[in-house]
């Protein structure tokens, strides 16, 4: 018996159907395309983010081992930041300041008009600090007055002076009598904005 | 007319000899071969193997497909080919020209005469004869001969065949000897002339087969059949007589109308066969009647094949099943099984619905894939980026102490030097006084002033001096030399060799300091040069 199927027809309609289904799907799958495309844009971005920040994050690493090796200097140094830029204002431990200061420079202390408040930042502030003004006057040879100045800008506290008038009522120099008002600044670590505003209030000492 | 009851009891079967083509001496070595003919609900079937008849069976069902579905669950029919020859049924016969159809569209061709003819497809089956010389002459060839057969019981035989590769075929296109043929079967009485193995005209006769006699007489058709010349002492032999009359002047008849409009010859022989040949020696009486008597009524034998396993009185019974079985109708002949058909129809949409949704798969994975693929490694790089900033934040918190002790030193310093940057130095003032200061000067004091990066000092004095104005252009010159600007001796007195003036200058808050190869370098205010911390230190502060 013959086979009188004619196969080679089915083989064509196949061939032809498949390739219908194949241009639908591509042609389909341009929509979910551009959406892969999106999402592997996306992923790349991250991780070349994250691959900047890996690298960061690696010199960070290597600073921190290094810090790490050399540990006790920076704390001595932050030690040393803290004493001149103090974290809290504190007037009696000011005035106590003052006091031994004068007394070591051998000068009269005669008044002194410290601030409890901050200045302005704008005015005589560091960034990072707020500035507590104040003036003081002292009375003693000029020696004594210019060993006071010095001593005042070598502590290990920091102020700032804003003005200085230094005054040698006779005319003399080293030996004669002199005096000096000092309008200055103390800081401390202000972590937060500079608080606006100052209150000034002015205590005279006998 | 010879009387039916002057009929000779036996006459010996002479043997022809027919040579069979190569191809099919091959196929007889290779395969048995089973001929089946199915006579209504009557089977007669014989199987051909090694050059002999292995076995001749008659079967009998409650309808064709019921006799071959008995006959086929006992026989052995495995690695047969099995032809079913279907007597009786044939809806037309028809000789058809071919001439200008192309060989491999002959059968199309003729598929549509059948069904242009019958209005449908052919219910079952339709025999189609090959290509074959013209049945007369005249004709263009090439010519094919067309039979188709109708009925629900082919359906039904479909049914029971199945997917086995079996042919039905109508009977009068089994191969058989050249010749006038008369079928007396059970189920219609048939005549057809062969020529040269074509069968060239077909009629069944009204009279009816074999059952529309059992039907008269109230006998098995097979109790009739095994009368065969014994038919005188029976209670109905009128009516058979009859029947057998009928049958032998409705042959003759027909005989008779065919030779007298035909254009060939007078067939050379007249073979009667079917199960209904030997009742009351019908088949000498019509050779009697047609004048064939002289040249045997026996149907020969091909004496290539042993039929020995066939008896001598079922001969002209097994004819045909014979034939089916040992002869080759062309490729041509036979339209397929149409559960065949419809099965490997059936099977070819599967195929291809599977060959459509692989490829749709396969698209479907390709397209994921390209698709996916970017988006994975994508993935697995981000993956691995995020991992990597994991690890290396690990290792950071291993040492965030001293990374944070640094940051806060960094931010220190910078407060400390912005403070330091904004102290004047006073002791440079002090120096630049005394050093600048002409003999016999005498300062009364001074005033420092700061502004910003400068710092503005005044400083009143009294010098004594012939020369006045030379001792203050001096004083000038000298602080502008050593780096003071915008010095200015200010509204000064003389009066009794003394000078009184107010000197004003301007310096920078620090010294300059003077690198070695004299560029002067003024300290930048360090403070703005603090970048942002990220860990935000209060000096004097808890750590963080």
């Amino acid at each position: 018996m013959s086979d009188p199927h004619p196969k080679s027809r089915s083989v064509a309609i196949n061939g032809r159907n498949v390739a219908l289904a194949l241009i639908i799907v591509l042609v389909v799958a341009l929509i979910p395309g551009r959406i892969a495309l999106h999402k592997r844009n996306t992923y790349l971005q991250q991780a070349n983010a994250d691959n900047v920040q890996t690298v960061l994050v690696k010199q960070q690493v290597q600073l921190g081992q290094l810090v790490q090796a050399h540990l006790s200097k920076y704390q001595k140094e932050l030690k040393q930041d803290e004493q001149a830029v103090p974290a809290a204002y504190s007037l009696p431990q000011l005035v106590q300041l003052m006091t031994a200061m004068a007394t070591a420079a051998g000068v009269t202390w005669t008044s002194a008009s410290p601030s409890t408040e901050a200045a302005a930042a704008s005015s005589e502030g560091v960034p990072g600090t707020l500035a507590y003004p104040m003036t003081i006057t002292v009375d003693g040879t000029a020696a004594a007055v210019s060993q006071f100045v010095r001593q005042l800008q070598q502590q290990a506290q920091l102020f700032t002076i804003t003005n200085l008038v230094v005054s040698y009522p006779d005319g003399g120099r080293d030996v004669l009598a002199a005096s000096a008002q000092i309008n200055l600044v103390s800081y401390v670590a202000n972590a937060y904005s500079p608080v606006g505003g100052t209150t000034t209030t002015t205590t005279t000492t006998p | 007319m010879q009387s039916i009851t002057d009929f000779p009891p036996a006459v010996a079967e002479p043997v022809v000899t027919v040579p069979l083509q190569p191809d099919q001496e091959q196929r007889r070595a290779a395969r048995t071969y089973i001929g089946v003919e199915l006579d209504g609900k009557h089977l007669r079937a014989v199987s051909v193997a090694d050059g002999r008849v292995q076995t001749w069976e008659t079967v009998v069902g409650a309808s064709p497909a019921d006799a071959v579905r008995v006959w086929s669950s006992r026989a052995r029919l495995s690695g047969a080919q099995v032809r079913i020859a279907w007597a009786g049924g044939i809806g037309f016969m028809r000789h058809q020209e071919l001439a200008d159809v192309p060989p491999d569209q002959q059968r199309e061709q003729l598929l549509q005469v059948a069904v242009d003819t019958l209005g449908e497809e052919p219910a079952a089956a339709a025999g189609i004869a090959g290509q074959y010389a013209p049945p007369v002459s005249g004709e263009q060839g090439p010519t094919a001969l067309l039979v188709t057969l109708q009925g629900p019981e082919l359906d039904a035989l479909w049914e029971i065949i199945g997917d086995r590769d079996w042919s039905v075929v109508p009977m009068v296109l089994v191969p058989q000897v050249d010749g006038l043929h008369v079928a007396v079967n059970i189920a219609c009485v048939a005549c057809y002339v062969v020529e040269g193995g074509i069968p060239r005209t077909y009629v069944e006769l009204k009279t009816g087969g074999l059952e529309a006699l059992a039907d008269k007489v109230q006998m098995p058709p097979e109790d009739l059949i095994a009368l065969r010349g014994n038919i005188g002492d029976l209670p109905d032999s009128a009516t058979i007589i009859g029947y057998l009359k009928n049958v032998v002047t409705e042959v003759t008849t027909w005989a008779r109308s065919w030779e007298s409009n035909k254009q060939t010859g007078t067939p050379p022989s007249c073979w009667v066969h079917g199960p209904g040949a030997d009742l009351g020696a019908l088949s000498v009486v019509i050779a009697d009647a047609l004048g064939y008597r002289s040249q045997g009524t026996a149907i020969p034998r091909l004496n290539i094949v042993d039929h020995s396993a066939i008896p001598t009185p079922d001969w002209p019974q097994a004819y045909v099943a014979t034939q089916a079985a040992q002869a080759v109708i062309p490729p041509l002949a036979v339209i397929p099984n149409p559960v065949v058909v419809a099965a490997r129809a059936q099977a070819a949409a599967r195929a291809q619905r599977a060959i459509n949704m692989t490829g749709i798969v396969i698209a479907i994975a390709a397209v994921i894939g390209l698709l996916a693929v970017p988006i994975v490694l994508a993935w697995h790089q981000a993956s691995n980026a995020a991992n990597a900033l994991r690890i290396a934040q690990l290792e950071r918190s291993e040492v965030a102490y001293p990374l944070s002790v640094y940051q806060q030193v960094q931010q220190d310093s910078g407060v400390v030097s912005g403070i330091k940057a904004a102290d004047p130095d006073v002791t440079w003032v002090q120096q630049m006084l005394a050093s600048t200061a002409p003999p016999g000067a005498n300062i009364s004091g001074y005033n420092l002033q700061v502004m910003g990066a400068k710092m503005q000092v005044t400083a009143p004095a009294k010098i004594s001096s012939s020369r006045p104005f030379s001792e203050i252009a001096t004083w000038v010159l000298a602080l502008d030399k050593a780096g003071a600007t915008q010095v200015q001796p200010g509204t000064f007195n003389y009066s009794g060799g003394t000078i009184t003036l107010t000197l004003q200058f301007v310096l920078p808050l620090q010294k300059p300091v003077v690198h070695p190869a004299g560029r002067v370098a003024v300290p930048a205010p360090v403070a703005h040069r603090i970048t942002t911390p990220q860990v935000r230190h209060v000096p004097g502060g808890a750590h963080k």
